[in-house]
């Protein structure tokens, strides 16, 4: 008996200890962990491929691992990127042609396993070890996130649906919550049980209890707060602009005089707004969660940030939609014409090529900054270089461009997500910063804060129920 | 010179070193392809049997005592071919969406010589809840072109357990035997009346409102596209 605790304690430990989303004080992978958990299935499907990708990619990684050192920090970001998005399609390949109704409902997120940021931080470090050691390490991050998603699936589905792996568990006259298999729920159950765990993991020494180091510098900040403030651009012109762009919108949308851009409008405004509020990328889709609790602890950061975000987000999106439907398109066009059998470059290789191109132009959006705006580039130079990684980029891509949308569809949605993910991040900084809960460590800090984002996702998702168009 | 020295030789590397899993996925992408295009057509030819209540065999399986139906693929296409004759027609431009439709194609069920129904796809983007996704619904009517046989929602990106309960049998069962002229219409709060009023989704109203558009406006089109035949 006695050494059956002491093996089920150490397991618990291997796998519980700095596990990235319960326990770890620096999360990650939160974005995949949110979405795919309302149904047992789709978390173990997810749990599966986070492992394979992880492990297959790293052992093709690991021969090359002094060049791949030696060489920049962005550089190894894209190679590795590249990679493992190879591996992603060829997981999401397998996936659809053995459980293909389980990989249709959350293709969208296999797709975005690429940036998992779980994945990417394992590898990397993986390579300052021994090949076994690092798949050890690896196996423990990915089980752990395993363990994780079918934590919260376990806590999800049940009161949800009223089932387990389909089997219905609770007798149909249960009542059942929808709030926990809408977005908003993932929030709440990811919080509610960083906040029950906890006591236990400390009781059972898993985890080590830290205390209050991280009171004193946020005391020190608090002073500080009127001077750096972000923008000085008064709050008189900001309300002038609005007022203007809503004076503006609206003569284009009742103005029939210009049937073409009034045509456009109608189309393009439920688009921009159904982005930017009500199905936004953080708080309806659950993406780029990770950059956004990271970022969020300064209001300073978070605009300089979530202004990268929009630029890069609304650029990369553009283009990968020129690339995607003019490039890969045309050449599987051309070669399906000569070759005997009809080969879609654009369903094989589309990841690849908008991580690619996201890297690229990423690259380059550096190089001109560095040369003709400095001051910009200092201010958010180390922000451009970690974009690449950030989910919401790739996912602006992947969520419109392959089901076929127009260019200013794509364009729009993207310039809507990357608004949102601004405003999500500038508000919550400001709601962290007022501290309605003084949290004792990093870790309940970020659980609050995540609780704190559920409780908008509510608002959102409120508004958008109602009809108002 | 040693600028670019480096920026090459970093372009090589990555170039060689993707080169090994890019072939891998070649290969796989050969292997598993016709496999997912299967399972596509597979789906729908077989929500269009159901619809039309053409029986087709299924093969009942006991797994942990939880019985698991499959159906047999050769028999749905055989089903398939035999009962449903498929049509193409040309719609015209569509001029609110901006963008031409394809070919549409219609399913059509005889039983004896004798039409039983007519279905067809229609897809539209951002009448949803999700407004940068399509929904895609297969709508099938009887031979008056206005009672419908059923209703089946083939593809969408709705919340789920929200908008996503529209794939559940509840909610597409009432639409069975409606009348879609002059107009269906989807309530709330109260009790249907009449033979063109269905029950909305709970808690997903701009989903049912969506659903009830395209539906209208699919069979507008449709009936326009009718009389244009017959003409």
């Amino acid at each position: 008996m006695n050494v059956l605790a002491r093996f089920i304690r150490q397991v618990s430990k291997f796998f519980l200890r700095d596990n990235y989303i319960i326990s770890a004080a620096a999360g990650l992978g939160f974005c995949s962990a949110l979405a795919v958990t309302n149904k047992m299935e789709n978390s173990l499907t997810m749990g599966v491929g986070v492992v394979f990708v992880t492990c297959v990619s790293f052992c093709l990684v690991y021969p090359f691992k002094k060049l791949i050192i030696a060489s920049g920090t962005h550089h190894k970001i894209t190679l590795l990127m590249i990679i493992i998005s190879v591996f992603v399609t060829i997981f999401n390949l397998i996936a659809q042609t053995i459980i293909p109704r389980i990989a249709f409902n959350i293709q969208a997120y296999i797709d975005l396993i690429t940036t998992n940021c779980i994945v990417l931080a394992v590898i990397s470090e993986g390579l300052t070890y021994e090949f076994w050691d690092a798949q050890k390490k690896i196996l423990k991050a990915c089980l752990g996130y395993s363990i994780a998603l079918i934590f919260l699936a376990l806590m999800r589905e049940p009161l949800g649906f009223g089932t387990l792996m389909n089997f219905r568990i609770f007798p149909e006259s249960f009542p059942v919550v929808v709030l926990m298999i809408t977005p908003v729920g993932g929030f709440f159950a990811l919080a509610l049980w960083r906040f029950m765990l906890r006591p236990l993991f400390v009781k059972t020494g898993v985890v080590y209890q830290d205390s209050l180091q991280k009171e004193k510098p946020a005391d020190v900040e608090i002073p500080v707060k009127t001077e750096t403030s972000g923008f000085k651009i008064s709050r008189k012109l900001i309300i002038f602009i609005a007022v203007g762009i809503l004076l503006v919108i609206s003569l284009v949308t009742n103005v029939k005089a210009l049937s073409f851009v009034n045509s456009q409008f109608v189309i393009l405004l439920p688009i921009f707004l159904s982005a930017l509020f009500f199905d936004g990328i953080v708080l309806s889709k659950l993406l780029g969660i990770c950059p956004l609790l990271n970022k969020s602890r300064q209001i300073d950061a978070a605009w300089r940030m979530g202004l990268a975000v929009v630029i890069v987000v609304t650029l990369s999106a553009s283009l990968n939609w020129i690339v995607y439907n003019k490039v890969l398109i045309g050449a599987s066009n051309y070669i399906s014409a000569i070759s005997p059998v009809s080969i879609r470059l654009e369903k094989i290789f589309y990841l690849t090529v908008f991580i690619v191109t996201i890297a690229t132009f990423v690259q380059i959006l550096g190089v001109l900054l560095r040369r003709f705006a400095m001051h910009i580039y200092e201010q958010m130079g180390q922000f451009l270089e970690l974009i690449t990684v950030n989910c919401i980029v790739l996912a602006s891509s992947t969520f419109t461009i392959p089901p076929g949308m127009s260019f200013m569809a794509t364009t729009v949605t993207a310039f809507g997500f990357g608004l949102h993910w601004l405003m999500v991040c500038v508000w919550l900084a400001v709601l962290r910063r007022h501290r309605l809960f003084v949290p004792l460590n990093s870790w309940d800090e970020d659980s609050v804060a995540i609780l704190l984002l559920g409780i908008m996702a509510a608002i959102f998702t409120g508004i958008g129920v109602i009809h108002i168009f | 010179m040693n600028e670019y020295k480096i920026f090459l030789t970093r372009v090589l590397s990555v170039s060689l070193i993707t080169a090994i899993p890019c072939a891998i996925l070649l290969a796989l992408y050969f292997v598993t392809a016709p496999r997912i295009a299967e399972y596509h057509e597979i789906k729908l030819k077989r929500s269009v049997l159901d619809i039309f209540n053409i029986p087709y065999r299924t093969e009942e399986k006991q797994f942990f005592g939880l019985k698991l139906r499959k159906a047999d693929k050769k028999d749905v296409r055989n089903v398939f071919d035999n009962s449903i004759t498929v049509e193409a027609i040309t719609s015209q431009y569509n001029e609110q969406t901006g963008e031409g439709e394809k070919d549409k194609e219609l399913f059509m069920y005889y039983d004896d010589d004798e039409l039983q129904g007519i279905g067809f796809i229609a897809t539209r983007l951002g009448y949803g809840f999700n407004k940068a996704a399509d929904i895609s619904l297969f709508i099938c009517v009887g031979p008056d072109l206005e009672t419908v046989k059923g209703i089946e929602v083939l593809d969408h990106a709705e919340t789920p357990g929200l908008g996503g309960r529209m794939t559940e049998e509840k909610f597409k069962k009432q639409f069975i035997g409606q009348k879609l002229k002059p107009k269906l219409s989807i309530v709330r709060g109260r009790k249907t009346i009449g033979s063109n009023e269905v029950h909305a989704i709970t808690g997903a109203s701009y989903t049912s409102k969506g659903i009830e558009d395209i539906i209208n406006e699919a069979m507008e089109a449709f009936w326009q596209e009718m009389e244009a035949d017959k003409g």
